[in-house]
């Protein structure tokens, strides 16, 4: 779990601090390492060139994370107009020797990336810290800058938007 | 495996693998954005610079949009990296040849990007962040 009052050691402390934490609550988006490093490096690439533009309103691990989530999401959105698995999405080394597990796998990371995109942004942020960082409330509404109110209604908001759909998901897993 | 209710949704979330960074990662990330940094250096638009005349253009239009109500709004940062990542081509050419008409064309365009990058940014949010990407391009024309 990151500390919201973690000692502030310019980029590289950043980089070191927060891509464990990344790696996590980017579990959705990534089918394998490769793709996972893949994200993160974009994100980090992204944080690089908008440094200028932060003004430190915000903690910067907060602005951090929200450009990691928009950046997920914006992939898998473009992603899924393009339809095209790449072959590292077919490597993870400890399920090669299972394929049907590997497309459960990935069928489920899809369906979860999808259902995902159809949450507001406000709800897919906290949403991810709550269910991938494990976060309390109290904790998620220091890192969105809300109340810890606000946070649960849109938590629980997004809780049922997300079983809706993922609805008939076992349907889903075993067609595929 | 079903989702029935709302632990559930969790508990198929949770049944995701996780990845951990392979050795060196992080080296590699730092390398890249070393590298970011050496293009930047040698960029067409830190070179050419921004004429006088724009960028008092691009100042008023700053200052005339922060003016206007919702003075508690701050910037969206994110939101302005976010836009200058997917647009980088259109603002990079603004920057080198800044015109009313691309001026006003560009804060359209990024209005329309900030309502679908985040619904719930208020007017007030979108017109500072503007504010702030025009204060970015001031620094790209040096």
């Amino acid at each position: 779990m990151v500390r919201m009052d973690a000692r502030e050691d310019g980029f590289e402390g950043l980089v070191r601090e927060l891509t464990p934490f990344l790696f996590r609550v980017l579990t959705p988006w990534a089918f394998s390492r490769e793709t996972m490093e893949d994200l993160v490096q974009e994100v980090w690439m992204r944080v690089y060139r908008g440094l200028p533009g932060f003004r430190g309103r915000s903690d910067i691990r907060t602005w951090v994370y929200r450009i990691a989530v928009n950046t997920a999401a914006r992939r898998f959105r473009r992603e899924a107009k393009e339809a095209v698995p790449t072959e590292t999405e077919w490597s993870d080394g400890r399920e090669a020797s299972d394929p049907a597990k590997v497309l459960e796998r990935r069928l489920l990371r899809r369906r979860l990336a999808a259902a995902l995109a159809r949450l507001g942004p406000g709800e897919r942020e906290i949403f991810v810290l709550r269910a991938w960082e494990g976060l309390p409330f109290a904790e998620i509404a220091r890192w969105v800058g809300s109340t810890e109110g606000s946070v649960r209604v849109r938590y629980f908001r997004a809780v049922r938007k997300m079983r809706r759909a993922l609805e008939g998901l076992e349907e889903v897993l075993h067609a595929g | 495996m079903r989702v029935e209710d709302d632990r559930d949704v969790l508990a198929v979330c949770r049944s995701l693998e996780r990845f951990e960074p392979s050795a060196g990662f992080v080296e590699r990330v730092l390398a890249c954005c070393r590298g970011l940094e050496e293009r930047r250096r040698f960029s067409v638009v830190g070179a050419v610079g921004l004429p006088v005349a724009a960028a008092v253009f691009l100042i008023l239009l700053g200052v005339g949009l922060v003016a206007l109500p919702f003075p508690d709004d701050p910037a969206d940062p994110a939101l302005v990296a976010a836009f200058v990542e997917d647009h980088r081509d259109l603002v990079e050419s603004f920057a080198e040849a800044p015109t009313v008409e691309g001026g006003f064309g560009l804060f359209v365009l990024f209005r329309d990007y900030a309502r679908s990058w985040d619904e719930t940014l208020t007017p007030g949010t979108v017109r500072r962040s503007y504010a702030q990407l025009v204060e970015v391009l001031e620094r790209w024309g040096g």
